[in-house]
């Protein structure tokens, strides 16, 4: 069953009670909270992901609610938790949702080091996919969004999950996080695209999130290959350039971008090297989507799957 | 640095057990267990710790080995840019002399 099995008013109470159950790749998440801006997300984004009602482990415990004392009424604030312990300093209740979708963010990258995972995008197409490692306000998540649009399946939007067991990407699909003048870009290049409402005044500026085509949240058991390395670069007015990067260099720039890479020591290495062994690499500039799009589209792998 | 111009000295891997490598056409990648590091190096420097750890050697001695890998003869500039690659490699304590 999908939590869109669930009506709003079902959805409310059992995030305000017990709590939701519900799987997201590789990992289930269980939820708590009485903050209706998380649950109307949650309706809203995660319509398609399957409960997980069976499930006898929950890999993160989480709850999002109002402090108790004066800020659960005075410029009210949201608080959290994961396994029960405040883990962020509270936020503006306001931010509720997106602070949900952060701490699960870090739940993953702080948590599951069965994986070498970077700070990254990461779409496929005929079984090939594309890592896009790129630092905040590259405009990555603005291209992710673009290419999720245009047949690319979306693996992940923020986190590349690299199996150390075999070296493939697991699928975590989430809604991409929008930011500032990407919202109305992408709200405009992708008229059918789902966003949640804009959060104003946060760390990040003006966020939204975009649902992820249904599709690709059914193939989240399905892994990849991965073909390109690819660091995206938004400039405005930019040529549409594809620059190969040595992959010596592609190697250190994206262990610098990796949550822990250095915790996973030797495994790691390994893991990388597997990952850039197999991966042509390359810096791309850009500035207009759809010619963005296209290039990508051009691409061919260094060995065909 | 007066040692490291000693082109007769014998060198060794620091942490022999502790060295993974990649080499990608003229770089490579090196990381050290012992020290969680990993450097950026040159292809020929891979080359010469793939030597060291067949064997400790000297400047001259690698000299030699890369030069007939490129059917070359071995002259004392190849030796002055062993040295320097040796050095440098001493700096990231990825190899050390042999104790005489």
């Amino acid at each position: 069953m999908k939590i869109s099995s669930l009506s709003p008013a079902e959805l409310r109470l059992r995030l305000q009670e017990d709590g939701l159950y519900f799987r997201t790749g590789d990992f289930v998440t269980h939820l708590q909270t009485d903050l209706p801006g998380v649950a109307d997300g949650i309706g809203l984004l995660y319509a398609d992901y399957a409960l997980a009602d069976d499930a006898r482990f929950a890999d993160f415990h989480i709850s999002l609610n109002r402090p108790r004392g004066l800020r659960r009424w005075f410029r009210p604030q949201v608080v959290f938790r994961f396994d029960g312990a405040p883990t962020f300093k509270p936020l503006p209740l306001d931010q509720a949702y997106p602070m949900f979708e952060w701490g699960l963010n870090w739940c993953v990258s702080s948590h599951a080091h069965e994986y070498l995972i970077i700070h990254a995008a990461v779409v496929e197409k005929n079984g090939c996919a594309a890592i896009l490692p790129a630092p905040p306000g590259s405009g990555k998540s603005t291209l992710c969004a673009a290419l999720v649009g245009h047949g690319w399946r979306l693996l992940s939007d923020e986190l590349a999950m690299i199996r150390l067991t075999d070296g493939k990407l697991a699928a975590l699909p989430r809604p991409v996080s929008l930011k500032n003048a990407s919202i109305d870009i992408i709200a405009r290049y992708l008229p059918q695209a789902v966003l949640s409402r804009k959060v104003i005044d946060t760390m990040k500026g003006t966020v939204a999130h975009m649902k992820p085509p249904a599709a690709c949240v059914a193939r989240a058991s399905e892994t990849a290959r991965a073909a390109w390395m690819i660091f995206p670069r938004y400039e405005a007015g930019a040529a549409t350039r594809l620059d190969p990067v040595p992959q010596a260099r592609a190697f250190m720039r994206v262990a610098d971008n990796a949550f822990n890479f250095s915790l996973l020591g030797a495994r790691g290495f390994e893991a990388l090297a597997g990952v850039i062994d197999a991966s042509r690499c390359y810096d791309f500039s850009y500035s207009v989507l759809d010619e963005a799009i296209a290039a990508f589209d051009a691409l061919t792998p260094a060995t065909v799957p | 640095m007066e040692q490291s111009q000693d082109t007769t000295i014998n060198w060794r891997i620091a942490s022999p057990d502790a060295l993974r490598w990649r080499i990608w056409n003229d770089e490579a990648v090196v990381y050290c267990e012992r020290s969680g590091d990993t450097h950026l190096i040159s292809a020929a420097a891979a080359d010469i710790l793939q030597s060291l750890q067949q064997a400790p050697a000297s400047a001259a001695d690698l000299a030699v080995h890369l030069a007939l890998q490129e059917r070359q003869t071995p002259d004392d500039a190849l030796v002055d840019d062993v040295a320097t690659i040796l050095a440098s490699l001493q700096e990231l304590a990825l190899i050390a002399p042999v104790a005489s």
